[in-house]
């Protein structure tokens, strides 16, 4: 058995006594030897670049670093202040606003009791200048941005070097980045510029202290990071790998390389293995590697297909994936609820991997997978502010990503096993969209609680533009979206930007919809009113006057069953909608309500009586919060959902009773 | 004790499936409450039918406008099974008796019956109040097994990995849960056999039992192993099969003639076994 063989065995084997392995140092890794994007360059402004040495000390799970930052005022307003992220900071103690904002627990993870994380900025000279350090300061009470002054002001366009040096100390894993024993995910390590914002004599910056709600907000630019680790750990970055020189102290030093890309993250680690495979869009293949421990194989056969099928989708949906590598990192199953379903430019890493989504009918691995990848287009190309539109990058990739699940698992695609079934997109219906307290256009730090950014920004935004597209019709819809994209790649694009692209393309004013479901609180809540149906018969009464004055008694004919079917919608959102009537011959009518009005009426005339009307029979409106209201059965007639329900209740008790009795 | 286990089944055909329509219609009683109770909540909506083929969004949606009609469900059928609980320390009584005694014929049978669940229906509800005490340390065992284990659960990998990885630490408590349960089964044997009925007497005699012969735990084993096949080759058979409602009906009620007919074999066997000079 060679050494790497021996590997998981020696692995499991020191789990089980408690301590992990040593491991062997391993083979450096070979230049990528591609270019770091493609298309016309410069794909995006660049005006925060990067030039980062690190060093990382594997025990302490610390970073060292020199960083130059060479930054161009891309506004038409002088510049006095470099505003920086230290995020990192959030993990240094229970007083950040990171930490008062999530209670200690984040997406349903907690922080470690011990395991703080921080970054200190030890030194800044800027163009060269004089030591600056103490010039800097933090804003306001907490110290995940700092503030430094400039000398003399820089003009627009003009560019400022700043030179600094600093130590990162990652935090037991927590929320995305941190270690868990060897393997560590480093994310928002660095001291990061913000990014101007507004017009012109109105500019500023836009660097906000880290809340527990939000992301990210950077500039695009081009990144050389030069990585100095042990050679016992394998490493995935952002970038692409273009030189290995091995130390001579156990380590060696990987330098990376990145364009027109807002961020740098990377992994380490020394248990993990990589597959890899290829993706092909318009501008040639992507290589896609997914990273993980041995144990996580079958998941990350999985991943890889997942990460595959999402380039070449997003990439055919709006525009082609221009990095030449994906990497797809897929945690250890410890560190997975922290450190997985993150996104950075040409790296993600993914989750899922557990017991409950083994079978490969339960998707849920390759649904994160495919969501973190649509999250190079959202997000990476289309780099909006996370902070202030959290929905237009997690509520716009949620619509693409349930798009790309449907091509590539068909309907129902999210859960198809064991009799049960969901698809992507409609199971966010569980939320109920009709009663979240504030609008998806929140920023994201003004929402009360992370369930009611969750279900605004993710679950509210896909099924709206999902409902858009269905009222619209897919094929308009998508190819407006698909220009949305190609006009604003590489841009910071709002969601005024993304409404103004599509109304052109559409030829028609959203505001309609817009206005309700985005700026506002509104929904759809389309309900049945009343089925009234009776036996078509002369109408009865006095009828004439003076002699002609005659009595008709009321007879029951034999006649056509006539039918008032009246429907209502008491959400705030008017939409068009289908509706089904069932007969009880069997024969069924396809109605349509265009949504004009509060309430709409139709009448049928048939041999029987209606059974049934269902509204929405498609579930096109995905933004109807209440699903149980949209099918009613008419008269005396039930379904046989209740007796089966009796029927299983009938066998679960006898099982019980067999449990505890005779 | 197996084959003495078939032949208290075969020798008393007619006591055995009076006992088990006893079972039936206690359970179709709470299956008929919930079908009333869905029938006025979705009986004129087609939700109930979208969630029983599976629409998990429909199941969810149900259940979250409803949990309240959902919850009364669950405790109606708790009750029916508490009350089937209660009588079936009646019920067992008089089964374990006709097994002790062997009436010849059915009216000796049933006089048998009556007279054991009669006089011993007191002393089961005494044996019930003395083994909750090793049930509640069971109990706790497998609570705190829970504990260690389920934190970490989500990260096992496969199903397999999951068991593998509760079982040790759940092993205590499963292991001290069976040894009980036997314990409480011999009593209940001892309690029927013997003129004095006295309860933690037939307890201690139970453990007795247990510890002293190396078959009646292999034997209770071996009817958990049946009851968890049958119930498992029920649902990998049946989950996501397109079945009628009346076959459907038709496999639940043979699994539940088969787990029942599994129980007598075990109780059958067990008086075999406590009392080996009665024939």
């Amino acid at each position: 058995m060679t050494r790497l063989a021996l590997a998981p065995v020696l692995a499991a084997l020191a789990a089980a006594c408690g301590s992990e392995p040593t491991v062997a140092p391993r083979a450096a890794p070979t230049p990528d030897g591609f270019a770091a994007v493609r298309g016309d360059l410069p794909r995006s402004p660049r005006l925060a670049n990067y030039a980062i040495d690190a060093s990382y000390d594997a025990n302490a799970h610390r970073i060292t670093a020199r960083e130059t930052l060479t930054w161009t005022n891309g506004g038409n307003d002088p510049v006095d202040t470099l505003p920086f992220h230290l995020y990192l900071n959030a993990f240094k103690n229970q007083d950040s606003l990171f930490f008062r904002s999530s209670g200690g627990q984040h997406r349903g993870q907690h922080a470690s009791k011990h395991g703080w994380g921080w970054i200190e900025v030890d030194s800044i000279r800027v163009n060269g200048g004089a030591e600056a350090r103490s010039r800097a300061h933090f804003t306001g009470p907490y110290q995940t941005v700092l503030e430094l002054p400039v000398d003399a002001p820089v003009p627009p366009g003009a560019t400022v070097r700043v030179a600094m040096t600093f130590t990162s100390q990652l935090p037991e894993v927590y929320a995305r980045t941190g270690y868990k024993g060897r393997f560590a995910m480093v994310g928002q390590w660095f001291p990061k510029i913000g990014v101007r914002i507004d017009t012109a004599g109105g500019e500023r910056w836009h660097c906000e202290p880290f809340h527990s709600n939000s992301e990210f907000f950077s500039d695009f630019g081009v990144y050389d990071v030069s990585l100095t680790v042990p050679t016992t750990h394998i490493v995935a970055a952002t970038g692409v790998l273009t030189n290995v020189t091995e130390g001579d102290d156990g380590t060696r030093t990987l330098r990376y390389h990145a364009e027109d890309v807002h961020d740098f993250a990377w992994m380490i680690d020394p248990f993990m293995q990589v597959i890899r495979g290829t993706a092909h869009n318009q501008l040639g293949d992507v290589e896609v590697r997914v990273y993980y421990r041995p144990a996580q194989a079958a998941f990350a056969r999985r991943h890889l297909q997942a990460a595959i099928g999402a380039i070449e989708q997003f990439s055919a949906l709006y525009v082609p994936y221009p990095w030449p590598i994906m990497s797809v990192i897929d945690p250890p199953p410890d560190a997975s609820g922290s450190a997985g379903g993150m996104e950075y430019p040409t790296l993600v890493t993914t989750a899922g991997d557990a017991f409950f989504a083994a079978p490969d009918g339960v998707r849920i691995p390759e649904y994160v997978t495919i969501h973190e990848v649509g999250h190079n287009w959202f997000q990476g190309m289309l780099a909006s502010n996370e902070v202030e539109e959290a929905w237009m990058d997690e509520g716009v990739n949620e619509y693409a990503d349930s798009l790309v699940m449907d091509t590539l698992y068909g309907d129902n695609g999210f859960v198809h096993w064991m009799g049960f079934s969901a698809d992507t997109l409609q199971i966010r219906r569980i939320s109920d969209v009709g009663a979240l307290p504030s609008p998806i256009a929140t920023r994201a730090a003004g929402f009360p609680d992370f369930g009611a950014y969750a279900d605004a920004t993710y679950n509210k935004t896909g099924l709206a533009l999902r409902t858009l597209e269905n009222i619209i019709g897919p094929e308009r819809f998508r190819a407006a979206m698909k220009v949305y994209t190609q006009e604003q790649q590489f841009h910071h694009p709002t969601g005024a930007d993304l409404w103004r692209t599509l109304s052109r393309e559409l030829g028609e004013d959203l505001d309609w919809f817009v206005r309700p479901v985005f700026d506002g609180r509104g929904a759809v809540d389309l309900r049945i009113r009343t089925i009234d149906c009776r036996r078509e018969h002369p109408a009865a009464g006095v009828f004439g006057l003076g002699d002609a004055r005659h009595t008709v008694t009321l007879k029951e004919g034999d006649g056509d069953q006539i039918c008032d079917i009246t429907i209502e919608n008491v959400g705030q959102v008017l939409v068009p909608v289908d509706f089904d009537v069932v007969f009880g011959d069997g024969a069924r009518l396809r109605e349509h309500w265009d949504g004009k009005g509060d309430w709409y009426r139709v009448r049928t005339q048939h041999a029987t009586a209606v059974t049934e009307v269902v509204i929405d029979p498609e579930r096109k409106i995905l933004l109807d919060s209440t699903l149980l209201k949209d099918a009613e059965r008419a008269g005396d007639e039930r379904g046989p959902g209740p007796a089966a329900a009796g029927a299983r209740a009938q066998f679960w008790t006898q099982s019980l009773m067999q449990m505890g009795g005779l | 004790m197996a084959r003495a286990g078939l032949r208290g089944i075969r020798r008393y055909p007619r006591m055995c499936v009076a006992l088990y329509a006893v079972q039936l219609a206690m359970s179709v009683l709470a299956g008929i409450a919930v079908w009333g109770a869905m029938s006025a909540a979705f009986g004129d909506r087609a939700l109930l039918e979208m969630a029983r083929r599976g629409d998990i969004l429909a199941l969810v949606t149900a259940v979250r406008d409803h949990a309240g009609l959902f919850a009364g469900a669950v405790w109606s059928a708790l009750v029916m099974v508490a009350a089937y609980g209660a009588l079936s320390w009646l019920t067992t009584a008089g089964l374990l008796s006709v097994l002790a005694r062997a009436p010849e014929t059915r009216s000796e049978t049933a006089a048998v019956f009556g007279a054991g669940g009669a006089s011993s229906f007191a002393g089961f509800l005494r044996l019930w109040l003395w083994c909750l005490i090793p049930y509640a340390a069971a109990g706790l065992l497998l609570i705190m097994g829970a504990g260690f284990s389920l934190g970490d659960a989500g990260e096992r990998l496969s199903y397999g990995a999951l068991f593998a990885h509760l079982l040790p630490a759940m092993a205590p408590g499963l292991l001290l849960w069976w040894i009980v349960n036997t314990a409480v089964d011999f009593a209940r044997v001892d309690l029927v056999t013997s003129e004095r009925k006295r309860a933690l007497r037939a307890l201690l005699r139970g453990f007795a039992t247990v510890f002293t012969g190396w078959r009646p735990l292999p034997h209770a084993a071996s009817y958990y192993a049946l009851w968890i096949a049958i119930s498992g080759a029920f649902v990998a058979g049946t989950a996501g099969v397109a079945i009628s409602a009346g076959a459907l009906l038709l496999l639940r009620q043979t699994v539940a003639i088969l787990r029942y007919a599994s129980k007598l074999w075990l109780y059958g066997g067990q008086v075999a076994y406590a009392t080996p000079d009665r024939d």
